[in-house]
C-alpha cells in the first residue's frame, strides 16, 4: 500500500480509531491492532512477503532470547553470528544472488571458461533491506545489554512491522522503538496536529515534486544520446530533487503518521542539500542509514581511529557498503566510491566535523564562502546520483560525457539552461521547497514552527493550497524510489 | 484530545470532500460513448435487429445504418467476448426485435482480457455507465475521479461545462464517428499491432471460448443469427501474425459456424477489394472502408436465410480487386 494512494487514505483513519478506541482499555491491544494492521499494509502488495518477514523476525526474536539466557560470552557471540548471518543470508539470497551469479559466469567469460550458472529472477520483496537491518539492530542491542530481550512476539511483531516505516524506513534503533511498544501510549494533540502536517509536506515533496520531476528525468536518462547538454544537466540536477523528495517525502510521511499514533521516530534527513561539505551532506542525509553503519559497522572497525591506512580502509568499507545496500549493481558501488573519495580527504585533514552546526546559523543569508561550498557540494552529489540513476556504469559514463563533450562543443546552451528552467511547472515548486526548507532549517520539518507566524486562516489556506496543489497533480500512483531497496 | 483532533480534521476534510464528490458527479454527467450506446440501446433497443458487439476494430469498422437494417453498434475499444457477452446479457431485455449479431473475431480476440491488461482502466465505464461490474474490484473501477490526473479532469470538465465538448466520439448508430486519425504509417503500425495482439494460449483464451459459446447459447435461445466476421487488414499487419494463432481463431470460427445453422462465419482479413485509403492504421479501417465493409456484410446477411427481401440494389459493390496493395 502507498502512503500516496487512495487506499492508504481509507486504512489510515480506520487503523487510528481503532488504534486509541483498543489502547484505551490496554496497550497491549493497541499493539495487537498495529500488528494486524501493519501485516494488512505489507500484505497489501503481495501476502507472500509476509511469510519472509515472519522468518526473519521470528529468527531474532528467538535468537535475542537465547542471547539473553546465555551464561558464556561466547556463546552469546555464537547466537548473535547464527542471527546475523542467517539476516544476511535471507538478505543476500534475495537481493544479490542473480547479481553474484551472473557477475561471476561474466568473469569465467572473461577468463576464457565460460560456465553455465542459471539466475533465479526472484523477486526483490519491498523493504527487505530496511527490515532486516531494523532486526538485526535489535539483535544486536541485546547483545550488547543496551536492551532486554522481548518475551511478548505481538510487542516485537509491532515494532518490527509498525507500518509507518517497514518498508523505507527510517530504520528504527530497537532501542528508540522497541520501548515504546512496551508501555501505553498517549494522545498529543500537538504532537498529532505537527505529525499531520509534516504528513501533508512529505506528501507535497513526493507528489508535486518528485513525481513530476521523474517525468522528465526518466524521459532524459532513457535516451540521453539524443538530447543536448544542457537537458541533461537540467535531468541530473532535476533527478537530485527528485530522490531527495520522494524519499524524505517518504520519510515525512512515515514519521509524522507515527506521531499520530503516539510514537516517535527517528528524523531521516535534516536539510542534505543546505550542506557545506560532504561530511556534513551525510550526517544530513539518510540518517538512520548512515548512523547505523556508523554505530554497527564503522565504530566495531575502529572508526577513525588508528593509522592512516586503517581510517582510509573504513571509510571505504563503510561507503562501498552503504553503495551495495541500495541494490546489486555496480552503479550504487561506483556511487558509493565516489562518495568515499570525496570524504577521504576531509577525514585525512581532519576537517569532516567542520560543519556541525546549520548553515548561515542565525542569518538569513548564507555568506559567499557559504553559499560557494553549498553549490559545490550540490553539485559534486548531483554528479554521483548521475551513477545512482543511470541502469549500468557504462550508461552512466556516457551520459556525462555526452553532457560534457556537448556543451564545450555547443557552449551557447549555457544560455539556454535558465530559458528552459523557466518552462518548466516544475520549477517554481522546487522554489518554494527551497525557501520553505532554508526558513526552517534548523527545525525539524518545512512546517514544524508555521503556528508561530501564520493565524489559523492563514495555515488552513496554505495547507489547503499545497493539498490542492498534491491532488491536481496526482493521478497514477508513483512508487518510491527507495522501496526498490 | 483525540476526539477534538477528529473534529478538526472533519472540518478540514469536509470542503474537499464535497469538491471531489462534485468533480465526480460532474465528470459522470459529461455524455460520452458508453453512457450514449447503454441509454441507446435501454430506450431504443426495441426497434434494433443489429447488434454489433467487439472491440475497436468493430467499433471502427461496422456501421449499422450502412448494412440497412435498424441497429446499433455497442462495440467499444478493447472490449473483449466477456464484456461482449455482459452487454448482451445486460441489453437483451431490451432487444425483443434482434434478429443479428455481428461479432468480428479479430486475430487477438481469443485470449484478449481487458481487465488484467494495459486497458484495464476501461472497466469503470462499464461499471458506472452500463451498470456492468463484473470486474470491479477495485475502488478506481467504480469512479472517475481515480483513473486519471486531476488536472485532466478538471480540463475535461471545463470542456464540457464551459465550451460544451463532451467525450462521445461515436455517432448516432454507434460507430466511431468520421474523424479518423489521418497520416499514419501503414508499414509501421502493422508490426506493433501484431505484436499487441499475440496471446500465446492461456487461460484466457479458455475463457473467451466460453465467453464465445455462451454469447452463441443466448442467442440461440432467443432465435438470433450470429455472424462471426474477421474484418480486412494491411498487409503490414497480416503478414506479421503468428500462424498457429491465426489458424486457432480460424478453426474456432469454422467450427462454430458448422456445428450451429444459427452461426455464419466470414473471413475477410484479405479481402483484396480493401485498399490502402480504407485503413486508418494497419489494423484499422478508415471511414472509407467502414462504409465499404458495412456494405460488403449487408451483401452477405441478404443471403442469410433469416433476411427479407431487402433491395439489395443499394449495396453494390466494385467486386474488383484494388490494385494498389
Amino acid at each position: 500500500m502507498l502512503f500516496n494512494s487512495v487506499d492508504f487514505a481509507i486504512f489510515l483513519p480506520i487503523v487510528l480509531v481503532l488504534f486509541w478506541a483498543l489502547e484505551r482499555k490496554s496497550f497491549r491491544y493497541g499493539n495487537a491492532w498495529l500488528l494486524l494492521a501493519s501485516m494488512f499494509f505489507y500484505g497489501w502488495w503481495d501476502w507472500r512477503f509476509l511469510g519472509l518477514v515472519f522468518l526473519s523476525g521470528s529468527l531474532d526474536y528467538w535468537a535475542s532470547i537465547q542471547i539473553e539466557r546465555s551464561k558464556t560470552p561466547r556463546s552469546k557471540r555464537a547466537w548473535l553470528a547464527a542471527s546475523i548471518v542467517l539476516n544476511l543470508g535471507i538478505l543476500g539470497f534475495f537481493k544479490y544472488y542473480d547479481f553474484f551469479v551472473s557477475s561471476f559466469s561474466k568473469a569465467f567469460v572473461l577468463l576464457g571458461h565460460p560456465i553455465e550458472i542459471s539466475t533465479l529472477g526472484l523477486i526483490l520483496p519491498v523493504g527487505i533491506s530496511f527490515y532486516t537491518f531494523q532486526s538485526m539492530s535489535y539483535t544486536i542491542d541485546v547483545y550488547r545489554g543496551d536492551l532486554k530481550a522481548s518475551h511478548q512476539p505481538i510487542e516485537f511483531g509491532a515494532y518490527l512491522l509498525f507500518f509507518p516505516q517497514l518498508v523505507a524506513g527510517p530504520i528504527e534503533r530497537a532501542t528508540n522503538l522497541l520501548p515504546q511498544f512496551r508501555a501505553p501510549r498517549s494522545f498529543d494533540l500537538d504532537k498529532a496536529v505537527d505529525g499531520s502536517r509534516q504528513m501533508l509536506w512529505g506528501l507535497f515533496k513526493k507528489v508535486v515534486i518528485a513525481d513530476q520531476c521523474a517525468v522528465i528525468v526518466n524521459d532524459v536518462f532513457n535516451d540521453p544520446t539524443s538530447k543536448p547538454a544542457y537537458l541533461l544537466i537540467i535531468a541530473a540536477v532535476l533527478f537530485a530533487f527528485q530522490i531527495y523528495c520522494d524519499f524524505s517525502g517518504y520519510s515525512d510521511i512515515a514519521i509524522g503518521c507515527a506521531r499520530l499514533f503516539g510514537i516517535g521516530l527517528m528524523r531521516n534527513f535534516a536539510f542534505p542539500y543546505f550542506s557545506r561539505d560532504i561530511a556534513e551532506f551525510w550526517r544530513r542525509w539518510h540518517i538512520s542509514l548512515s548512523t547505523w553503519f556508523r554505530d554497527y559497522l564503522y565504530i566495531p572497525l575502529g572508526g577513525s581511529r588508528g593509522s592512516t591506512w586503517t581510517r582510509i580502509r573504513n571509510t571505504f568499507i563503510i561507503f562501498l557498503v552503504s553503495g551495495f545496500w541500495h541494490g546489486a549493481n555496480y552503479t550504487f558501488i561506483v556511487w558509493g566510491t565516489i562518495h568515499a573519495l570525496l570524504f577521504l580527504p576531509l577525514l585525512l585533514r581532519n576537517k569532516n566535523r567542520l560543519h556541525t552546526d546549520i548553515a548561515a546559523e542565525g542569518r538569513s543569508f548564507p555568506s559567499f564562502q557559504e553559499a560557494i561550498s553549498i553549490l559545490l557540494t550540490f553539485a559534486t552529489t548531483t554528479v554521483a546520483w548521475v551513477f545512482f540513476r543511470a541502469p549500468d556504469v557504462a550508461s552512466a559514463w556516457s551520459y556525462l560525457g555526452h553532457a560534457f563533450t556537448d556543451l564545450v562543443a555547443h557552449p551557447g546552451q549555457i544560455i539556454l539552461l535558465p530559458t528552459a528552467l523557466i518552462h518548466l511547472a516544475v520549477v517554481p515548486f522546487i522554489a518554494l521547497l527551497l525557501v520553505a526548507e532554508w526558513t526552517q532549517r534548523s527545525r525539524q520539518h518545512a512546517l514544524d514552527t508555521i503556528e508561530r507566524h501564520l493565524s489559523r486562516p492563514m495555515r488552513w489556506t496554505l495547507y489547503y493550497l499545497l493539498l490542492f496543489a498534491v491532488l491536481y497533480n496526482s493521478g497514477e500512483e508513483q512508487s518510491f524510489i527507495y522501496f526498490q531497496f | 484530545m483525540f476526539a477534538r483532533y477528529l473534529r478538526t480534521s472533519a472540518i478540514f476534510f469536509a470542503p474537499i470532500l464535497l469538491i471531489l464528490v462534485g468533480i465526480e458527479v460532474g465528470l459522470r454527467r459529461i455524455p460520452n460513448d458508453y453512457s450514449f450506446k447503454h441509454e441507446q440501446l435501454v430506450r431504443n433497443g426495441s426497434e434494433f435487429q443489429i447488434l454489433v458487439l467487439g472491440n475497436s476494430h468493430a467499433y471502427k469498422g461496422i456501421d449499422p445504418e450502412v448494412i440497412g437494417l435498424p441497429g446499433f453498434n455497442a462495440a467499444n475499444i478493447s472490449q473483449d467476448l466477456s464484456y461482449d457477452r455482459a452487454v448482451l446479457e445486460r441489453h437483451l431485455p431490451y432487444l425483443p426485435s434482434l434478429d443479428y449479431i455481428i461479432l468480428p473475431i479479430s486475430y487477438g480476440t481469443l485470449g484478449s482480457h481487458m481487465a488484467s491488461g494495459k486497458e484495464s482502466w476501461r472497466v469503470k465505464n462499464y461499471t458506472i455507465y452500463m451498470g456492468i461490474d463484473k470486474d470491479a474490484n477495485e475502488l478506481a473501477d467504480h469512479l472517475e475521479l481515480l483513473i486519471r490526473p486531476m488536472q485532466d479532469q478538471l480540463s475535461m470538465l471545463s470542456k464540457y461545462y464551459l465550451k460544451g465538448r463532451d467525450n462521445r466520439s461515436c455517432q448516432q448508430s454507434g460507430v466511431a464517428s468520421q474523424m479518423r486519425r489521418t497520416g499514419v504509417d501503414l508499414s509501421s503500425t502493422g508490426r506493433k499491432a501484431a505484436a499487441r495482439h499475440f496471446h500465446p494460449s492461456n487461460p484466457a483464451t479458455e475463457q473467451s471460448l466460453k465467453d464465445l459459446d455462451a454469447i452463441i447459447a443466448l442467442a440461440s435461445q432467443h432465435s438470433i443469427e450470429v455472424v462471426l466476421v474477421t474484418l480486412p487488414a494491411w498487409s503490414s499487419y497480416r503478414r506479421e501474425l503468428d500462424p498457429v494463432q491465426l489458424e486457432r481463431k480460424n478453426a474456432t470460427c469454422e467450427r462454430l459456424a458448422n456445428n450451429s445453422p444459427a452461426v455464419h462465419y466470414f473471413d475477410l482479413l484479405d479481402d483484396p477489394r480493401f485498399d490502402s485509403t480504407n485503413f486508418e492504421d494497419a489494423d484499422h479501417l478508415s471511414f472509407s472502408g467502414s462504409v465499404k465493409v458495412s456494405k460488403l456484410i449487408a451483401i452477405l446477411i441478404s443471403g442469410l436465410p433469416k433476411n427479407d427481401n431487402r433491395n439489395n440494389e443499394e449495396l453494390h459493390l466494385e467486386l474488383e480487386p484494388s490494385p494498389s496493395e
